[in-house]
């Protein structure tokens, strides 16, 4: 496909993924369920123990996923946030086979 | 006679859902893969193996952003994860069997309402498997004593994808394991030529021993999760792949730059160019080629 490099470039050239804070939060948050609710409910939390930007914890709490990936965050901890917080429009966007609208929202 | 069967198959969670319904083009290639799957089972049994040593790159789980190595032995007793559904629609699929815990009636790995492979929620996990400890941490030694700096871990979680693979090759979970965990998707990978020695050190190494091992490299093909690529596959990539190692020249695959690996979405691709160092030169028998919606599936085993 044409343009692949281009496209991939902020993940496979860049590295953004290597020096963004969203990464971390990710990982802790794949070991802790807690996190989740925490990111709606108590922001400060991610402001007190991580070295977010508030870009990055604005585009996390909005569920942007287009802003959260031009940040850096690692495509595949994005399919991951998306799951963990629960937002269904991301794979219906996408026309996903199965991801229709059968699993329940946890938000 | 220490390797006695190599085989590659991927670790696609799309393998257990054919929804929707009403596409039976999308159902009839999922059966296809399943059956793929069950061929390659019936050649790992006839390869009467005693371990399997599967090679799989870690989905967040072992590995994550405080620590992200290349590559990771695990070296514990006992390893264990969730499916990425419900075990009863698993056992139906693949025949898997798991652990039924006194008094827990459900055996999720996340709380209804997300996708069961995304977390790691659960500390209770149905399948078990038991390790060959003894063989895992010759290996670790040998590969030290080979140069290659190879970090361990005594967290033997395995994530959803590499459940399901091992679901459909050790449904009763009667060989042993062991887990060697690799980057197959967090830029800058291993260089292939890198994965290609290590493999050719760890058949040393097994060439010194009596235990059975047959080596498992999950993963693949082309896919590209969660970038604007999502969708898209590059089959002619995976097409050559093939066509390599169907003609006896895996060696070949050690010559791919980590560029090439991610511009084609293939970095998963590092655990059979590991496995293709284990084999060397030999032929591969190629069981099939599915695309399905995000990912080329390729099914095949080393005729060692």
């Amino acid at each position: 496909m044409s343009g692949t490099e281009k496209i991939l470039h902020p993940f496979a050239t860049e590295m953004r993924h290597l020096t963004s804070a969203l990464n971390v939060i990710a990982s802790d948050m794949i070991r802790d369920r807690t996190l989740a609710k925490k990111l709606d409910d108590d922001p400060d939390y991610f402001r007190n123990n991580y070295t977010v930007t508030e870009d990055e914890l604005t585009a996390m709490r909005d569920r942007n996923m287009t802003r959260l990936y031009e940040l850096g965050l690692h495509p595949f901890l994005l399919v991951r946030f998306a799951g963990m917080m629960g937002i269904l429009e991301y794979w219906q966007a996408l026309g996903a086979p199965g991801r229709g609208g059968g699993w329940p929202r946890n938000t | 006679m220490p390797l006695v069967g190599a085989v590659a198959a991927p670790h696609s969670h799309l393998q257990l859902f054919t929804r929707p319904a009403e596409n039976e083009k999308y159902k009839e290639d999922v059966q296809k893969g399943r059956n793929a799957m069950i061929a390659l089972r019936a050649q790992v049994e006839r390869a009467n193996a005693d371990t399997i040593l599967v090679i799989h790159d870690d989905h967040f789980v072992n590995f994550d952003f405080r620590c992200y190595p290349p590559f990771a032995l695990f070296v514990g007793q006992e390893a264990k994860g969730s499916g990425v559904t419900d075990p009863d629609t698993i056992e139906k699929i693949t025949g898997a069997t798991y652990r039924k815990y006194e008094g827990k009636e459900s055996y999720q790995s996340a709380p209804s309402g997300i996708p069961q492979h995304m977390a790691n929620w659960e500390k209770e996990k149905p399948y078990v498997y038991k390790v060959n400890t003894d063989l895992s941490v010759r290996l670790l030694k040998g590969l030290l004593e080979r140069d290659f700096d190879i970090p361990f871990t005594a967290d033997g979680t395995m994530d959803g994808e590499e459940v399901l693979t091992t679901n459909f090759l050790n449904p009763k979970a009667d060989k042993k394991v062991m887990l060697l965990f690799t980057n197959g998707y967090v830029p800058p990978l291993p260089w292939p030529r890198r994965c290609y020695k290590l493999g050719q050190a760890i058949r040393e190494i097994l060439d010194e021993v009596d235990d059975r091992v047959l080596v498992l490299a999950t993963g693949g093909m082309s896919h590209y999760p969660g970038t604007p690529l999502y969708g898209h596959v590059d089959e002619a990539f995976d097409k050559n792949v093939l066509a390599i190692l169907a003609s006896g020249s895996g060696s070949k695959l050690a010559q791919f730059t980590p560029d090439e690996l991610m511009q084609s979405g293939n970095g998963e691709l590092v655990n059979w160019v590991i496995t293709a160092g284990i084999c060397g030169d030999v032929r591969c028998q190629v069981l099939d080629y599915i695309r399905l919606w995000h990912i080329g599936l390729g099914y095949l085993y080393w005729e060692v």
